[in-house]
C-alpha cells in the first residue's frame, strides 16, 4: 500500500492468475484425456482381434505420449519463470498424442 | 512448492524481454530487414497456451463423440450409417489437433517479433464441419423415418 493509500502492484503478483488459470487448463486437458481414452477402450474391450491390439498400441502410446509431455512442459515451465513459454517440442508431442488417440479411434470406428 | 510461491518468481513487465533460445529464428520486417526478437509478457504465453489447450480438448472432445456414435448409436436404416455419422468428427477432431499445434507456433512467433496476431481458419473449419455432421445426422434421421 503506497502512502496516498492507493495499492501498489508488487513485482511478483499475479493480477490475473494467469498461471493459475493456466495449470487449471492443464488438468482439464488431461481428464479430456483420461476420459477419450476411457471410452475407447470401453469399446474396445473385450480385445477380440489384432486390430483391438493394434488400437490399444495406439491408445497406449498416445496416452504416454501426453503423460511425458505434461510432466516435460510444466517442469520446463517451473524452471524457467522468466520465459514462461512451452517448447515447441512439448506442443508437438502433445499434437502427436493427440493425434495417435485419433487414429485408434478412426480404427475403432472402422471395426 | 505451491502455485502461489511459484506466481512470486515471475516478473509481470508489460515490456518484452530478452532474447530466449526457445524461438531462435529471426523475425523479418516486412522490407526483409531482420528486426529483434524478444519474449513477449508471459502473460500473454499463458493466453497462447491455454488456446493451443482449448483446442486440444475440443479434438478431443469431437474424437471421443465420434467413438461414441459409431459404437453407441442404434443401427440407421442406411449401411455403414453409423461410420459416415462418427468417422467424420474423428477426422475433424485430428485437423483440429493439427491446426492448433501450426496456430500456437505462429501465434508465439508473432508475439515474439512483435507483430500481429496471424488470422486463425480454424473457428470456420470447426462451424463448417460441425454443420456439415449436423446435416448427415439429420439426412440419416429422415431416411430412417
Amino acid at each position: 500500500m503506497s502512502d496516498e493509500g492507493v495499492p501498489v502492484e508488487d513485482e511478483g503478483m499475479d493480477p490475473g492468475l494467469a498461471r493459475e488459470r493456466t495449470e487449471l487448463a492443464w488438468n482439464r486437458s488431461g481428464l479430456a484425456v483420461a476420459v477419450t481414452v476411457a471410452i475407447i477402450v470401453r469399446r474396445l474391450w473385450p480385445l477380440s482381434s489384432n486390430g483391438a491390439i493394434l488400437v490399444l498400441l495406439l491408445i497406449a502410446f498416445g496416452a504416454a505420449v501426453w503423460v511425458v509431455a505434461m510432466r516435460i512442459g510444466r517442469s520446463a515451465r517451473d524452471r524457467s519463470a522468466d520465459s514462461g513459454a512451452l517448447a515447441e517440442s512439448t506442443c508437438r508431442m502433445l499434437t502427436i498424442g493427440t493425434l495417435l488417440l485419433a487414429g485408434s479411434a478412426f480404427v475403432v470406428g472402422l471395426s | 512448492m505451491t502455485g502461489i510461491a511459484h506466481t512470486q518468481a515471475i516478473r509481470w513487465d508489460y515490456w518484452p524481454r530478452p532474447h530466449s533460445v526457445r524461438f531462435p529464428r529471426a523475425c523479418q520486417m516486412t522490407d526483409g530487414q531482420p528486426t529483434e526478437e524478444a519474449e513477449p509478457d508471459v502473460r500473454f504465453t499463458y493466453a497462447n497456451e491455454r488456446t493451443f489447450l482449448a483446442w486440444n480438448r475440443t479434438a478431443l472432445a469431437l474424437i471421443a463423440t465420434g467413438v461414441a456414435a459409431t459404437q453407441l448409436l442404434p443401427e440407421f436404416h442406411v449401411t455403414g450409417g453409423r461410420r459416415i455419422l462418427g468417422l467424420p468428427m474423428v477426422a475433424l477432431g485430428a485437423v483440429v489437433a493439427f491446426t492448433s499445434f501450426r496456430h500456437w507456433k505462429a501465434n508465439q512467433r508473432a508475439m515474439r517479433c512483435a507483430e500481429p496476431l496471424p488470422r486463425s481458419s480454424m473457428p470456420l473449419v470447426l462451424s463448417v464441419g460441425i454443420g456439415v455432421v449436423a446435416v448427415i445426422a439429420v439426412v440419416l434421421a429422415l431416411i430412417g423415418s
